[in-house]
């Protein structure tokens, strides 16, 4: 609560004259969403306030965007846990806030920042660099979702490539949404405490553990290529076991152990209106949790690899991806499947001269009936003061499956701002 | 009562003339060839608005930078988007090979609700720049060979006299890529400006017009400083207003790498004589 109103003050300070920085935007939004099914139908009756500010003087700038949110349905009686109540009551957070300024021919930024490698769709398999909060579920946009993390970075451009390197000062981990909440699923399940006892080593060092990277992009003929490497840590724990309690539970504690990751990303222009895009990404020393061997997680190799086209026509961008995972050197018992696939497709478009914008999509893990996921976002702008919002989810399969654990979930969301 | 051989000798005369004078004029190719070389300095800087007009007569305006540099086998442009807040930060960066090179431009645009670069298809260029009645194919650099071209005759726009050019695609390719079948073109014949431009459909309907509304001589050149498209099929207009331009800015090449589209451009990076109110 008190990081809401700090926050929010901050971001009020323009609208109240207090300062003149070089620009400021504001959103002032109020979304309510409905699930499709069951008794308790509303979930989210929420206000949000997004602000935009930037600044410079001389050669060093700063950038902020923040956001506060408050959801009513959380106040007063609800069907959901305390844990809900309090994650999603009141909610503060920095979409990026950090400084900038020339050095040595490039830039350096300094701050919270997200910094997204790869150009997949809303997939992540280069995107590695920043946690994700599924507080709200899978279906938020990426942009929205991911958290900013504190880091150095350092821009140069050399010839006609761009070159990259950051670290990271602190770690943060994926956030599950609240047990107990609209958005909990297995999906996001911690081992059951009736045949485990979680334990957190507030002096594990991989919780404030570093990580550093670098990237390069550039292009070879009619190819865009980028190049990447990060050394950092997995945004979801691994469980290692450290013995077993009196009562027969097995001890585990979460771990995030170091991996090293080298990626390749590839895009090009095919002529007839398509772009073909292709990503790989090797995980060394990624660690696997797998209850049934002594320690409790076996090391491995993950693979991650996308192949993705996009058709232009017209207005409209048509594309298709299929993401897949392999953990080579698999073993009965990891906790993970030996391989994945993913494969989505979305139509995304603006018309009426940019007033509406809408995107649909679709995704499913084969085979589609126990796992798919369809969305409809369209946001209409009948003025550039006012913003109308609907989104439509809809999920199909199995309850231990991804997509398939919110199929009693299907929700509508309207949201309206005012953009000042 | 004149004799054959002093009418034939007469008509020969004319005849003969009229060849000189014909000669005299360039053909269509070299038009537009003109129209393509024209000179438009090394670079240019300009801000731009781009004024939407709904078919009920509301009104939107949307503000960029316009940068262009050429180089030794391409020319680069960056379009960086200011305002308002849905389009802020929304750029552009498109790399146009000199037509002598027989290639195709490449195009990418970065949109920070994803905060990626992401390469465009050029092999359809029929969408709506930004939600204009510019499409992103109006905005290229003019290609002699995309198009057979021939002098329909010579006419005035606002009082200036021009050339009236048909030109029709060379290939399916073309076709594809503009969606015009056939296109009118007024050049000045001074400045060899564009000073309108008809659109055609498959049915040699006239489903759009371009007109220059405003010239001025900016750092010694001719430049439009207003142009206007008018969509007759759909009831909309837009406008495109060049508020300020200056030619021959020292532009450095960091303007046209991907590090800039995505971290934007701010006050202070462009030289201090780059944009003056025109």
């Amino acid at each position: 609560m008190a990081r809401s109103i700090f926050l929010l003050a901050l971001l009020l300070l323009p609208l109240a004259g207090q300062a003149a920085p070089d620009y400021w935007d504001a959103e002032l939004g109020v979304s309510l969403a409905t699930r499709l099914q069951g008794q308790e139908r509303f979930f989210q009756r929420s206000m949000q306030l997004l602000a935009t500010i930037e600044d410079s003087g001389g050669e060093v700038y700063y950038k902020a965007k923040g956001r506060v949110r408050y959801d009513n349905r959380y106040d007063g009686s609800h069907p959901y846990s305390e844990e809900a109540e309090s994650a999603y009551r009141h909610d503060a957070d920095w979409r990026h806030l950090y400084l900038g300024m020339p050095l040595a021919d490039g830039e350096l930024t300094f701050g919270l920042q997200q910094v997204v490698w790869g150009r997949a769709d809303e997939l992540r398999v280069l995107d590695q660099v920043n946690p994700v909060d599924y507080r709200h579920g899978v279906t938020a946009l990426l942009d929205d979702s991911r958290i900013a993390v504190p880091m150095l970075r350092y821009t140069r451009s050399v010839d006609d490539w761009e070159w990259e390197g950051l670290f990271i000062t602190a770690f943060e981990q994926n956030q599950p949404p609240a047990p107990g909440s609209e958005f909990d699923s297995p999906a996001f399940a911690v081992p059951d405490p009736a045949y485990f006892h979680v334990v957190s080593d507030e002096d594990y060092k991989g919780r404030r553990g570093f990580s550093y990277g670098m990237s390069a992009n550039g292009r070879i003929g009619t190819v865009d290529v980028s190049l990447v490497a990060l050394s950092s840590r997995p945004f979801d724990p691994v469980y290692a076991v450290q013995g077993q309690e009196a009562d027969g539970r097995l001890r585990v504690q979460p771990q995030f152990p170091r991996y090293t990751m080298l990626g390749a990303g590839l895009a090009t222009d095919t002529g007839s209106s398509v772009v073909l895009r292709s990503e790989i990404a090797y995980f060394d020393n990624w660690q696997v949790t797998n209850p049934t061997v002594m320690h409790g997680s076996e090391q491995s190799t993950l693979l991650k690899s996308l192949l993705g086209i996009d058709y232009l026509y017209r207005e409209w961008m048509i594309s298709a991806q299929w993401q897949g995972q392999r953990v080579v050197g698999w073993r009965e018992g990891m906790l993970v499947p030996r391989s994945e696939d993913l494969f989505t497709l979305s139509v995304e478009g603006s018309h009426a001269q940019d007033r509406l914008k809408s995107r649909f999509l679709a995704a499913f893990y084969p085979p589609a009936r126990d796992n798919t996921w369809m969305q409809g976002l369209f946001n209409y702008k009948p003025a550039d003061w006012l913003r109308l919002g609907l989104e439509i989810n809809l999920f199909f399969g199995a309850q231990d499956r991804i997509f398939g654990a919110y199929d009693k979930n299907d929700h509508i969301r309207f949201s309206t701002a005012y953009v000042f | 009562m004149y004799s054959p051989m002093k009418i034939l000798c007469c008509a020969l005369a004319l005849s003969v003339s009229t060849i000189a004078a014909a000669s005299a004029e360039p053909d269509a190719d070299e038009i537009m060839r003109q129209v393509r070389d024209r000179d438009d300095g090394r670079s240019f800087v300009s801000q731009v608005s781009l004024i939407l007009h709904d078919k009920r007569g509301n009104v939107r305006t949307r503000e960029f930078l316009y940068l262009q540099k050429d180089y030794a086998d391409s020319d680069k442009f960056a379009i960086f988007f200011s305002a308002p807040s849905d389009v802020r930060n929304v750029a552009f960066l498109i790399e146009n090979p000199k037509e002598a090179q027989g290639k195709e431009d490449s195009q990418w645009m970065y949109l920070p609700i994803s905060r990626q670069i992401r390469r465009i298809s050029t092999s359809d260029k029929r969408g709506a720049f930004m939600g204009s009645e510019y499409a992103y194919a109006d905005l290229d650099k003019v290609r002699v060979k995309d198009y057979r071209q021939k002098i329909l005759g010579e006419e005035p726009v606002s009082g200036r006299p021009c050339y009236v050019v048909e030109r029709e695609p060379a290939s399916p390719e073309i076709l594809t890529k503009t969606g015009y079948h056939k296109l009118k073109v007024w050049v000045d014949k001074q400045n060899y400006l564009i000073m309108r431009q008809d659109f055609f459909d498959v049915k040699g309907v006239l489903i759009k017009q371009m007109r220059t509304q405003s010239v001025a001589t900016i750092d010694g050149i001719d430049s439009i400083m207003l142009s206007e498209t008018e969509h007759f099929i759909d009831g909309t207009r837009s406008e495109m207003r060049f508020n300020q331009l200056k030619y021959n800015v020292e532009l450095d090449d960091t303007f046209f790498t991907q590090s800039v589209m995505r971290r934007g451009l701010k006050a202070g990076d462009l030289p201090a004589n780059a944009l003056s109110p025109q």
